[in-house]
């Protein structure tokens, strides 16, 4: 007993160093991550900071963090810079794409995973081919097949390749995660619908796609953020202005004469703030989709 | 709950099978009927096949040969939502995104029952399950029971021509089990629709059926009332199977000697009257061969708790394990006979346990439980004599496992009952 008093005694004696080393080690964790928090931080404050200072301050200062306050940036690359056209072509661009690779991959993926019918491995197999072939090995040949439909210039020259996958997140990689969430799901809860008087749409509309809902909208916003910066499509297919995108409208923009900083970072804000609002809307569904794969009940 | 005139809902199974794409017989040639407004229990060790039939008369499971038929209607090739039947999940397979009024009410929906219309069945239904207050929770937020009692007001809320229950209490703990049990027993004799209720207990099998039709392995074994398969088990795996402690079994020698019968088995000696064998008359058929005797073990008795016990009925054994029950005491002891091992006796040892079979196989003696009365002298390790009530013994052919009752023949035993 004496012992144990004596010990326990002995160790608070020492017990002061011990916690200064510890809050030692405490601080320099957090200036190696504050460290790399700011070099990833920084570039997008800066892109922030730019887009609101004037000319004249970017000019002599550019690493000074909102040392004016100069909104027109943003208004006059809206109007002059052409990004408010180049925003709507964006839109009408990424809907559709949206919405088709969802409601399609949700359709596949729920008759790959739930139904039985000759010849679902081959065509599940399919669906994944079109994740083996890179797409760069078939842009020249989609050029001319494009131009060939005549849909060169057009949004669909776009929206369907990025359907089909060619811009990362279409069909094929919406279909391979939706078939798991819809193998996941419990079989009796379709039964207990059917027995309930449900037909095969109905199990699938009523009960599994609210059941995914999910996985829905982790699709939903990995295809939006992939559309909506996708690059290499509308650069190679709407050679003109007419539907240009953000994407290669801000690439022409900071390509051309122009060296006005300011507007350049004004045309990536207005890119950029869309995609993050989405995130931050659906971050909770996002985080919920992407663990509930992985635990199961 | 007022029960909706509707014409007889019999569900009649004749010579089903089902043959999984596998080649696995799951099901052969059953035949069975369920009476109108009857509680059919379908009980059996896991992988006899009852959950299979039960999914059959559901539509989920495809019927390979036979005919279903529910209210004389065959409804082998009627989808599911047609047949009008309603069922109980084992794992209640409440739809999660829905509210308890929803899951309720969401078979009423799919019928196109008007809204006021089910909303007055929906808080009946709740009300007899005692749900009312729960309607607008979600599935997560219920406990076990709970959630068991909204599969249940899914099932009658829709009135249906049948309830299918496949397991709906083997996810709950063991007291709820037993207040679930009196619970369903009461809302379908309530409603009185014709239930088809899936087992693997058969302590629920016992309580809650009519009639129970015992399954093994694909095979209807025999279909009684709860009482006639305890008492006139017609082979060694309903004997086995029906009944807790289950029936004491060994391999026995039938003989005569001066007009007396006399069963033998591991040092005991039980003489069997003429009362007995008036009542088995198919035993005399196999007298000088070797059967297989059951003995229940409320049907033997400390020797010296009875009054005037016969003596040409005992046997001396040495106790093992004692477990005292309150009401009354089981006494574990050894036979030194080797344990009965029949194609019946070993499904049944697989049924508690791959090793328990094992130890069956190893095993020299056999152990058997008696029921003692809880005023009995018998210590663990000590000697007890015990008195075998003869008029309840079951004999069974050693060779098919048939029970021998009336006109059983040793060499054709057809269905004794």
């Amino acid at each position: 007993m004496a012992q144990a008093a004596g010990r326990s005694a002995s160790q608070t004696a020492v017990a002061p160093p011990g916690r200064a080393r510890r809050a030692g080690g405490t601080i320099l964790k957090y200036v190696i991550l504050g460290f790399f928090a700011l070099i990833t931080i920084y570039p997008l404050i800066l892109v922030v900071s730019t887009a609101l200072k004037d000319p004249l301050r970017i000019t002599v200062n550019p690493f000074q963090l909102f040392s004016s306050w100069h909104p027109q940036n943003i208004v006059d690359a809206w109007r002059i810079g052409q990004f408010g056209s180049f925003f709507f072509n964006t839109v009408k661009i990424t809907v559709p794409v949206v919405v088709l690779v969802v409601a399609l991959s949700v359709l596949a993926a729920y008759a790959l995973a739930r139904l039985n019918f000759p010849g679902k491995g081959l065509v599940f197999l399919l669906f994944t081919l079109g994740l083996m072939i890179p797409f760069t090995s078939v842009m020249i040949p989609l050029f001319y097949q494009l131009r060939d439909m005549g849909l060169l210039g057009s949004i669909w020259a776009v929206i369907l390749p990025a359907v089909a996958g060619s811009a990362g997140f279409g069909i094929p990689l919406g279909v391979f995660l939706m078939r798991g969430f819809y193998l996941d799901l419990p079989n009796e809860l379709a039964e207990a619908a059917r027995v309930d008087g449900a037909t095969e749409f109905q199990v699938f509309y009523r009960v599994m796609l609210p059941l995914s809902a999910p996985g829905v909208a982790v699709l939903s916003v990995l295809v939006f953020f992939q559309t909506w910066n996708t690059f290499l499509l509308p650069l190679l297919y709407l050679p003109g202005t007419e539907n240009r995108p953000l994407a290669t409208g801000l690439y022409q923009f900071a390509a051309g004469r122009t060296q006005d900083y300011g507007l350049i970072a004004a045309g990536a804000l207005i890119m950029a703030v869309p995609v993050l609002v989405i995130f931050l809307i659906a971050q909770r569904q996002f985080v919920k989709g992407v663990t509930t794969g992985a635990l199961k009940g | 709950m007022e029960r909706v005139l509707r014409g007889l809902a019999e569900i009649t199974l004749e010579e089903v099978a089902k043959t999984f794409p596998d080649g696995t017989e799951a099901v052969s040639s059953f035949d069975l009927d369920i009476a109108d407004g009857s509680l059919m229990v379908l009980v059996g060790p896991s992988g006899c096949g009852k959950t299979t039939l039960l999914r059959m008369v559901a539509g989920l499971e495809d019927i390979t040969a036979g005919q279903v038929r529910i209210g004389g209607k065959v409804v082998n090739e009627i989808p599911p939502k047609d047949r009008d039947i309603a069922m109980v999940f084992q794992n209640y397979a409440l739809y999660p995104h829905m509210s308890v009024y929803d899951n309720i009410g969401y078979g009423l929906k799919l019928r196109k029952v008007n809204k006021r219309e089910r909303d007055r069945l929906i808080r009946q239904a709740a009300r007899t399950l005692g749900l009312g207050d729960q309607l607008l929770k979600k599935p997560r937020a219920l406990s076990g029971g709970q959630r068991q009692r909204v599969a249940m007001g899914r099932a009658i809320v829709r009135q249906p021509e049948a309830f299918l229950m496949d397991e709906p209490l083997s996810n709950l703990d063991a007291k709820l089990r037993v207040q679930m049990r009196t619970e369903i027993s009461r809302i379908q004799r309530d409603v009185q629709v014709t239930t088809i209720y899936v087992t693997h207990d058969q302590t629920e099998a016992m309580t809650m059926g009519d009639r129970v039709a015992v399954m093994k392995k694909g095979e209807l074994q025999q279909v009684d009332a709860p009482q006639s398969l305890y008492e006139h088990p017609e082979n060694l795996f309903v004997a086995g199977f029906i009944g807790s402690p289950s029936m004491n079994l060994v391999e026995a020698a039938l003989d005569a000697s001066d007009g007396h019968l006399f069963v033998e088995f591991g040092g005991t000696r039980l003489h069997l009257g003429h009362d007995v064998r008036g009542r088995r008359r198919g035993i005399e058929g196999y007298i000088g061969r070797r059967i297989i005797l059951g003995i229940r073990p409320e049907d033997m008795e400390d020797a010296s708790m009875v009054g005037a016990a016969p003596i040409d009925r005992r046997m001396l054994v040495t106790v093992d394990v004692k477990e005292a029950m309150g009401s009354e005491i089981y006494a574990h002891f050894e036979v030194d006979a080797p344990p009965v091992l029949t194609e019946d006796t070993k499904e049944l040892a697989i049924d508690a346990g791959e090793e328990v079979l094992e130890e069956l196989e190893e095993e020299a003696g056999t152990n058997w439980v008696a029921r003692l009365n809880p005023r009995t002298r018998a210590r663990e390790g000590g000697r007890v004599e015990l008195v075998v009530d003869t008029q309840n013994l079951h004999f069974f052919d050693a060779a098919t496992g048939a029970a021998i009752y009336e006109n059983a023949q040793p060499e054709t035993p057809g269905r004794a009952l």
